[in-house]
């Protein structure tokens, strides 16, 4: 007993020392870098706050170093809902932009609980030269509704919390903040000079020499009418038929996560003095589809609701949808849109008889997050190996589906991710192969066969007419086929 | 009596039914404690027998078990298991929608096969092609008709025909089957009582005809006992066929059945006919006695239940209007009119009396059932709307028989006349025989020609009911109701969907146990749709429930409010029409709260909502009228709506209210927030306010509203860019065709203002001259002074009237509509002149004297009145009826207000205009009653006569001069002559007291002087 948990404690030592070399490389990385200049820019025009950060970063070094770290406060990270790093390469008129990958990553003792996410660059930054970063990343739920209920008449005051100096674990040497706001109409924000507001821009800084780690928290209270669309939960079912067809399903849970309604919801202001009433509500939203879209619908559990409007063009199809009263903030609606798309804008066959689905992830609604997006993809009865390339983690699973005259059921291939904005909107693609591809390609033909192996039987003993055998022997090898 | 009483609801009816008066606050208090207790969030408490359902009939609870018929549920179970089983990836909802259409499909097999068993396959073809185009059965048996009806009128008809194929036969099996059909009957529709009623009454039939044969024996005697038994285990239905009066009548005929197979067999056996004679003398004696005496013991016992309302309202037609007014008040148990017979069944109505002919001349048992079948259904269809879909299959039965034969006649006239006609020709045969041939050839074609010409006008016929049926399917029953869908003036669809609107926000947006107190049309959408619990829903059976929602709304708020909490209300759903003129909307059926409330609790009296016998809801509307809480929640802000464009409301209803509205407009209801404790708890929500009205003038259209009964234009005045935003609803006028008119009209609310001053118009400086005067010197100054005058056409009469007797005083030229004086009711003045519209009156008859000239046209003489009241006024003169007069009626005529009376010569008004009246004739008989030259000498006294042109009674308008003063109305009116018309005035009006200098030297009696005072009193 003893001498076992020795052993275990001796493996246990190993990864211990490599992690904890590791690390001290990692530490000794974060003094070689330093930050020339950070520039940062955040759009808080929508209820998606999007920030622009260019980073001039030197290698003070010795070393060459391969990776940058972003370092963001524990709060932000679960509102984090994506982070893209691209780096400029050539000079100014060659000047183009690669994009680089951005993974999160764990540091130890970091003080407190400071996340990070590690750029890797494509070429080791060799000692004393510089790169430009750009980082764009997206943070949604920050803005916080304050008054927290407002009556229908008011308009929406939100804060926004963050610091006026860029959280890294670098040495910066000069930074601006600027934020520009939705309207000029800002009722309060922290000072830290110099600080100066200017029309919509709120500028911080330029601040000089900071040490790693530098935090000023500021708020900023400021107008945002824009509309705060939140699905809450959206799944996008996606049947694949190889009949021709794409059947998309999408069941929408919207919310309007603004201040929340007040008091009375007076039809006759809302509508008699839009600019006065209800400025913060919306009452449609767009949605993109592709195009060649086909027997679009929009409606409930209750019904279709009539008030849609579809227009197509060869590029893409706009549906604009209003949800059946104008949604005040916390007020909901479900609803369910669906489509159809011709199956060869969508579907390839590779020559070893592969079959690849290639379709868009994110949310088809404009301006809108989505707090958790199931994507199921019904495969064809007798898919198999099904699997998904997708650019950012998603979790992924398998499920069976039961649809019309299913014997075995459908493979549905199920990908899940939380807090999805529009820029998640990316192509992914999927790739499974058909256990019969006689069987599916012909599938009018299988689907006679499930009929004939269902209704001979009970038309056999309706009639009393005696099974031929040939008929018997179609009916068999159906049988087999199917399974 | 039956409006009191509850259905038995586990037990706890007496708490609602004992009427929580509004000063017994303790009760109030202990049963909102009770109830806070009962409405936990258990969907379903299992008692000891019985699932127990508080979501619906909140806060009692229902028993589900227990008072729904489960056939349709089953059945669409059954049918949605059963495809789920073959692998089809149906939806419930997809099996719901199209369950009735699908049994429809039955329906018209099973009326194919009963077609050919009670007459011949072609008649049983035919009947199949009527009922499945007739309008009756596809009324409820669309797409999405999910309704117990759906299955039920195929159970129905599929239980007669395998009962008369029972009787035809005398199979077992076929009973049997009948059986089972009654049951399954039984399991889906209350109108099974129908079938059981029918049925023995048919075999009674059968008996007293003398058609009594083992074959009925069997059939009935199969049908009722397994039918019976297997009745029973539906559980809504229990014991009620050996308990219950309604199904006596099937067991007496079966114990009847029992006693004529033992008198068969009694007299077999004895062979004998005086023996027999005796033994049947004393069997039927103590058949009949031991029948009559059970019948009595049981319901004197209480064991048989007697008679239930309902049953009484379909016998009876007017039953349910004076004792059960939750069934009266819906739309569909109102007693037929002809034209929906029209609309459901065309030209079945014609031909089904030719069916029945038919069936007489070919009487069978089954033609008899057919016939009775028909006539029962046909005198049921006729006491209440739905049930024409009852009727329904028997009226395409019979008319298919109709059809069939006839056509079969002809074409069997065709037939054989062209074979006769061939085997004429050709066979060349001597003697009688050839003159009866030729005889026969000579009426051949016209014969021919008669029924060829016949075979077509059926043809025609049957074309004509089959578009009609198609025209009636696509209009009448195939949008569902709760969208409404009009035309715009484009020709555009516009929708309105409102209703939806308001649910679905409450499904999404309430707490999902909040409650929701609504009038009980909008239960079960509620439920379904806004998913939410509500207090009453359209099941007639919980009156009680009803009437407290019906007490709720007609009662003070304060009051309302300690009903909605005791009931745990979180939100009142009111529908309101007023904007968009949606004429079905709750003010509208407010009348029917108050009267299904006031059925229950006594407190609510109908007449406190009346004005005179009259409902209504703009400034003259009763004082508890306008405090209601109904009123309140519909009129809430109106007047802000209306008033805030500067501009007349122009509506229809809200005319003259606008000093109300803004009264009303401030209830403690609606800006308080929902759940805040000690406070009112309720949560006005606009959503219904307005929707479609403001959607449009959003959209910036010009609608046409058709749903409505009269069609109204919506028109937006400034076209700047800034008042596209800033709606107007400037206003709504009756018809586009006049709208161009209209807009200048608007513009100036009188007719013209620009007109200079009139002497008329300084009221203290037009009667200087007479200051001091008496008598003939009176009169004579008078007629002086108003006698001058510009006098109208008598065409511009009507536009004169139009604007001084408009409904709004304040402001006539935007009111739509007009008092009628003798009604005092306002009617539209598109109406004026039409038949069933208003002309002018002249209250001095134009008999009396009136000869043409100014004495014609003369506005103070002239008023609008309803056309047949005029007619029924004809020339009589004023007075009161004398005492104890049999002919004397009272309200003068139907139309007229009820406070008028008439016997042959005399005429009262209603007492509210009485004065008026009696100082326009005074006037009359001053401004033209001077004799000279080419003047009319009118005059009065207490003997009226045509020849010496005097009218009357002078002191019975003396008496009304002084009961009834010049009012506001009236003394506008007289300034409205003076200022835009005539420019004289009334000087009556100005001075009733002249009245008695004139034609009263004496003084008054003492009673004039206290007659002002009640005057006050009915103020």
């Amino acid at each position: 007993m003893a001498r076992s948990t020795a052993m275990e404690a001796e493996r246990l030592t190993l990864p211990l020392l490599i992690f904890t070399f590791l690390t001290l490389a990692a530490a000794s990385s974060t003094n070689q870098i330093q930050i020339l200049n950070a520039e940062r820019r955040i759009d808080l025009s929508s209820h998606i706050v999007k920030v622009f950060l260019t980073l001039k970063v030197e290698n003070v070094g010795t070393t060459s170093a391969s990776e940058i770290l972003l370092a963001f406060p524990p709060s932000q990270v679960d509102q984090l809902a994506l982070v893209k790093a691209q780096i400029a390469i050539g000079k100014k008129k060659k000047k183009s932009y690669v994009h680089l990958e951005v993974n999160p990553t764990e540091l130890p003792d970091t003080p407190n609980g400071t996340k990070y996410f590690r750029i890797s660059l494509l070429n080791p930054l060799s000692s004393g030269g510089t790169a430009t970063l750009e980082v764009l990343y997206i943070l949604t739920h920050v803005l916080e509704p304050f008054p927290a209920e407002i009556s229908q008449s008011e308009s929406q005051l939100v804060y926004f919390r963050d610091s006026a100096l860029v959280l890294s674990p670098y040495h910066i040497k000069q930074q601006t903040t600027f934020i520009k706001t939705p309207s000029t109409k800002v009722e309060s924000f922290t000072r830290v000079e110099p600080t100066k507001l200017a029309g919509r821009e709120l500028k911080y800084g330029p601040y000089e020499d900071r040490p790693p780690y530098s935090f000023s928290p500021v708020i900023v209270h400021l107008e945002n009418n824009s509309p705060f669309a939140v699905v809450e939960e959206l799944l996008r079912e996606v049947e694949i038929s190889h009949w021709g067809n794409i059947q998309i399903t999408e069941h929408y849970k919207l919310v309007h996560a603004g201040a929340r309604h007040k008091g009375v919801f007076s039809r006759v202001d809302y509508q008699s003095r839009p600019s006065f009433n209800g400025v913060s509500s919306f009452k449609h939203l767009v949605a993109s589809l592709p195009p060649r879209v086909h027997s679009v619908y929009y409606r409930d559990e209750i019904g279709n609701i009539s008030s849609s409007h579809l227009r197509t063009d060869y590029r893409k199809s706009e549906l604009e949808i209003e949800p059946r009263y104008p949604l005040f903030g916390g007020w909901k609606a479900t609803f369910v849109i669906g489509y159809g798309l011709p199956l060869e804008d969508f579907l390839f066959e590779s020559p070893d008889g592969k079959r690849y689905l290639n379709f868009s992830f994110g949310c088809p609604l404009a301006e809108s997050v989505v707090n958790k997006l199931t994507i199921k993809v019904v495969l064809p009865e007798g898919s198999k190996e099904p699997s998904a390339v997708v650019p950012f983690p998603v979790e992924q699973r398998l499920e069976t589906k039961y649809s019309y005259l299913d014997v075995v059921g459908r493979t549905v291939l199920v990908l899940e991710k939380k807090n999805v904005v529009p820029e998640h909107i990316t192509p992914f693609q999927l790739i499974y192969t058909l256990i019969f591809p006689y069987a599916s390609e012909n599938a009018p033909e299988a689907r006679f066969c499930n009929l004939v192996v269902i209704y001979v039987p009970v038309f056999d003993i309706d009639m009393l007419i005696l099974p031929s055998l040939s008929e018997e022997g179609d009916s068999f090898t159906c049988l087999i086929m199917r399974n | 009596m039956a409006v009191t009483k509850t259905e038995p609801i586990n037990g706890s009816t007496t708490k609602t039914s004992a009427p929580p008066s509004s000063s017994s606050s303790p009760s109030m208090s202990l049963k909102s404690d009770l109830l806070s207790t009962l409405s936990l969030r258990s969907l379903k408490l299992k008692t000891k027998q019985q699932e127990l359902l508080i979501q619906s009939w909140y806060p009692l609870g229902r028993i589900i078990g227990g008072t729904l018929y489960p056939g349709l549920m089953v059945t669409a179970a059954i049918m949605y298991w059963g495809l789920r089983f073959l692998r089809f990836a149906v939806h419930i909802r997809e099996v719901c929608v199209l369950t009735a259409p699908f049994f429809a499909s039955n329906t018209t097999l099973v009326a194919y096969f009963f077609g050919k068993e009670i007459w011949d396959s072609g008649a049983g073809l035919v009947a199949a092609i009527l009922i499945a185009i007739c309008p009756g059965y596809i009324s409820r048996s669309v797409a999405g008709s999910y309704d117990n009806e759906g299955v039920a009128i195929f159970a129905l008809l599929l239980t007669f025909y395998m009962f008369v194929k029972a009787v035809n036969t005398g199979s077992l099996a076929w009973g049997l089957a009948s059986a089972f059909g009654y049951f399954y009957m039984v399991s889906a529709w209350g109108g099974y009582v129908f079938i059981i009623n029918l049925i023995p009454l048919y075999v009674l039939v059968l008996l007293i005809t003398g058609r009594y044969s083992m074959r009925l024996y069997v059939a009935y005697n199969c049908m009722y006992v397994l039918g019976m038994l297997l009745a029973m285990q539906i559980r809504f239905v229990g014991f009620q066929h050996v308990q219950s009066g309604e199904h006596m009548a099937a067991m007496g005929v079966f114990f009847l059945m029992q006693v004529f197979y033992f008198l068969g067999w009694v007299n077999h056996l004895l062979n004998d006919k005086k023996k027999f004679e005796a033994f049947l003398r004393i069997s039927v004696t103590c058949a009949v006695g031991v029948g009559a005496i059970a019948l009595g013991v049981g319901t004197a016992s209480g064991y048989i239940s007697p008679w239930t309302g309902r049953f009484y309202s379909l016998l009876d037609p007017t039953y349910a209007k004076d004792h059960i007014p939750i069934i009266a008040s819906v739309s569909e148990h109102q007693p037929t009119a002809w034209s929906s017979f029209m609309f459901d069944f065309q030209i079945l109505l014609f031909l089904f009396p030719a069916g029945l002919y038919f069936c007489f001349k070919r009487l069978t048992d089954a033609t008899i059932f057919i016939v009775m079948y028909g006539l029962t259904s046909m005198y049921f269809a006729g006491v209440m709307v739905r049930l024409i879909l009852v009727a329904t299959p028997a009226v395409c039965l019979i008319s298919a028989i109709a059809v069939s034969a006839t056509i079969k006649n002809l074409t069997m006239l065709l037939r054989t006349k062209s074979k006769v006609s061939q085997t004429g020709s050709t066979k060349g045969s001597g003697g009688g025989k050839a003159s009866s041939k030729a005889l026969l050839d000579q009426s051949q074609p016209f014969q021919r020609n008669g029924a060829i010409a016949l075979l077509f006008g059926a043809f025609y016929l049957l074309s004509r009911y089959a578009i009609h049926c198609t025209w009636v399917t696509s209009e009448a029953y195939s949008s569902p109701s709760i969208v409404l869908a009009a035309r715009g003036a484009h020709g555009n669809r516009v929708i309105f969907d409102d209703y939806r609107e308001a649910y679905y926000w409450l499904r999404q947006n309430t707490p999902p146990e909040a409650k929701v107190m609504s009038w009980w049309d909008y239960g079960y959408q509620i439920t379904a749709m806004g998913n939410r619990t509500v207090i009453v829903d359209n099941n007639t059976w919980n009156n009680t429930h009803i009437a407290t929602v019906g007490r709720a709304m007609s009662s003070y708020e304060d009051e309302a409010y300690e009903i909605m909490r005791s009931l745990d209300v979180n939100y009142v759903l009111v529908v309101f029409g007023g904007v968009t003129g949606y004429s079905s909307d709750d003010i509208n059926k407010f009348l029917w709260m108050v009267r299904i409330g006031g059925g229950v609790f006594p407190v609510i009296k109908e007449p406190d909502y009346l004005v005179n016998g009259e409902y209504r809801v703009d400034k003259g509307a009763a004082p508890k009228m306008l405090n209601c809480l109904m009123y309140k929640l519909s009129y809430y802000r109106f007047g802000e709506l209306v008033t805030e464009y500067g501009k007349p409301p122009g509506l229809e209803d809200a005319e003259s209210n606008l000093g109300y509205f803004d009264v009303a407009a401030h209830s403690p209801f609606g800006r308080t927030s929902p759940r805040s404790e000690g406070s009112p708890s309720m949560e006005l929500q606009g959503i219904l306010l307005t929707g479609c009205c403001s959607n449009l003038l959003v959209a910036n259209r010009r609608c046409k509203l058709a749903p409505n009964s009269t069609s109204f234009a919506f028109r937006r005045k400034s076209s700047s860019p800034k008042a596209q935003t800033n709606l107007k609803l400037d206003h709504i006028q009756q018809s586009c065709n006049n709208s161009a008119s209209t807009a200048g009209a608007l513009a100036q609310d009188y007719p013209s203002l620009s007109s200079p001053s009139y002497g008329c118009e300084d009221v203290s400086s037009y009667y200087d001259s007479v200051r001091g005067l008496k008598g003939k010197a009176l009169k004579k100054k008078l007629h002086s002074v108003i006698s001058k005058h510009h006098s109208l056409s008598y065409k511009e009469v009507w536009d004169a009237l139009k604007f001084l007797d408009a409904a709004n005083v304040d402001r006539p030229q935007a009111s739509s509509r007009i008092i009628e004086i003798y009604s005092l009711r306002a009617v539209s003045k598109n109406l004026a002149g039409k038949p069933n519209g208003w002309n002018r009156e002249h209250l001095w008859p134009r008999s009396y004297g009136l000869n043409g000239g100014p004495s014609l046209t003369d506005l103070h003489n002239i008023r609008p009145a309803d056309v047949n009241v005029n007619s029924s006024r004809g020339n009589k003169y004023y007075g009161e009826c004398r005492e104890k007069s049999i002919q004397c009626l009272k309200p003068a005529n139907k139309e007229a207000s009820p406070d008028t009376e008439t016997d042959k010569e005399r005429w009262a008004p209603p007492t509210q205009v009485r004065g008026d009246i009696a100082r326009a004739i005074m006037y009359m008989a001053v401004c033209y009653g001077l004799q000279q030259p080419g003047g009319l000498n009118l005059h009065l006294s207490d003997s009226p006569s045509f020849e010496h042109r005097e009218m009357g009674l002078l002191s019975t308008l003396l008496k009304w001069n002084e009961v009834d003063p010049p009012s506001r109305e009236e003394k506008l009116r007289n300034d409205r002559v003076c200022k835009f018309y005539q420019h004289n005035r009334n000087p009556f009006v100005d001075h009733p007291e002249y009245a008695s200098l004139i034609w009263k030297p004496v003084t008054p009696s003492h009673q004039s002087f206290h007659f002002p005072a009640r005057k006050e009193l009915m103020k």
